[in-house]
């Protein structure tokens, strides 16, 4: 049964590193567009992406050395080395995940959470999913390629199905 | 860890239902706005993220009757009842995964058939509808429209019952 939810982790992995290397091709001063109904400029959302997915691996697994101090001047491809170390970081937290029973500590708004984590797992997920989307938003708003990262891409690519030309 | 699973099914569930409940109140001529980078009218997106949703379990199952016929004439009500009945569906399916077995049938992109595709489908139909809903979100988000809250904190606080500080 962990199969499931291995997979959806590797996906996750998979379609960030292949927005992200898609936009690290792009010239810098595209990486400033954005579009309206969507959080900011497409570096801006991989930032946010990257920083709040370690920042949930952290919650899990306590350890704050994973988080990121401030992305805001990072280029993307030192965002990338640190999404790769989240990403075995998460595969780790799967492997092993009866050793994880993290608080959400209380914040402004809402007391401690115990037995949270199945709400970080999940929100890593939704969170990835919901960032990538505006991104691709923001490409295909200003005219710009839109790459594949969708289930069915992941699937054939890693398991080099052949596709039609 | 199958829990986590269904947490995330849970949550898909919930997420699309609660966007769905919201656009069920709009005025019907908003339901027509749409933006550039996204897939299409509000309504059109909702027909696609059910219609679709229906078509990944169908395709688990191997059971075509679960597909949904004519959704883009359908209104949201309808669409709400389709997206219950097959929630449920997808909560019987985490029950029973080790069951299914599908092979995705040869297709224009594919020429040769994929066999022991649950776990595409499955991601899928979670991607799926994350991408679809912030797609409404951000329609809603550039019309100057109330977006509904929709991520899984809220959904946490509202299936936990957390007492919220204002």
């Amino acid at each position: 049964m962990t199969e499931p939810l291995h997979e959806l982790f590797r996906y996750h992995t998979w379609a960030t590193l292949r927005l992200l290397d898609y936009c690290a091709t792009l010239p810098a001063e595209l990486l400033e567009f954005t579009a309206p109904g969507v959080y900011g400029t497409i570096r801006q959302t991989l930032a946010h992406l990257i920083t709040a997915d370690a920042g949930y691996l952290s919650r899990v697994t306590y350890d704050v050395s994973v988080r990121i101090a401030s992305t805001a001047s990072l280029p993307l491809d030192t965002l990338r080395e640190h999404f790769v170390k989240q990403s075995q970081g998460w595969q780790y937290v799967l492997d092993h995940i009866d050793r994880f029973d993290p608080t959400m500590p209380a914040r402004e708004d809402h007391p401690d959470l115990p037995h949270a984590l199945n709400l970080f797992l999940n929100q890593a997920i939704h969170h990835g999913n919901d960032h990538r989307a505006q991104v691709c938003s923001i490409l295909g708003a200003n005219g710009l390629d839109v790459p594949e990262i969708d289930g069915w891409m992941y699937w054939f690519v890693t398991r080099a199905i052949p596709l039609s030309e | 860890m199958n829990e986590s699973l269904r947490e995330i099914f849970r949550y898909h569930t919930w997420a699309t239902l609660r966007l769905l409940d919201h656009c069920t109140a709009l005025p019907p001529e908003q339901l027509d706005e749409t933006i550039p980078g996204t897939m299409g009218t509000i309504h059109d997106t909702f027909v696609h993220i059910i219609s679709s949703d229906a078509g990944y379990q169908a395709r688990l199952r191997g059971d075509a009757s679960l597909r949904i016929r004519d959704a883009k004439s359908l209104p949201l009500s309808e669409l709400r009842g389709y997206f219950v009945e097959r929630s449920k569906g997808w909560e019987d399916a985490l029950d029973h995964l080790d069951d299914f077995d599908p092979t995705l049938e040869p297709e224009d992109d594919h020429p040769d058939a994929v066999p022991h595709v649950r776990d595409l489908l499955l991601a899928q139909a979670i991607h799926h509808g994350n991408d679809h809903r912030t797609h409404i979100c951000s329609i809603l988000g550039a019309n100057e429209h109330e977006v509904p809250e929709t991520d899984v904190w809220t959904y946490w606080f509202v299936t936990r019952n957390v007492r919220l500080v204002h």
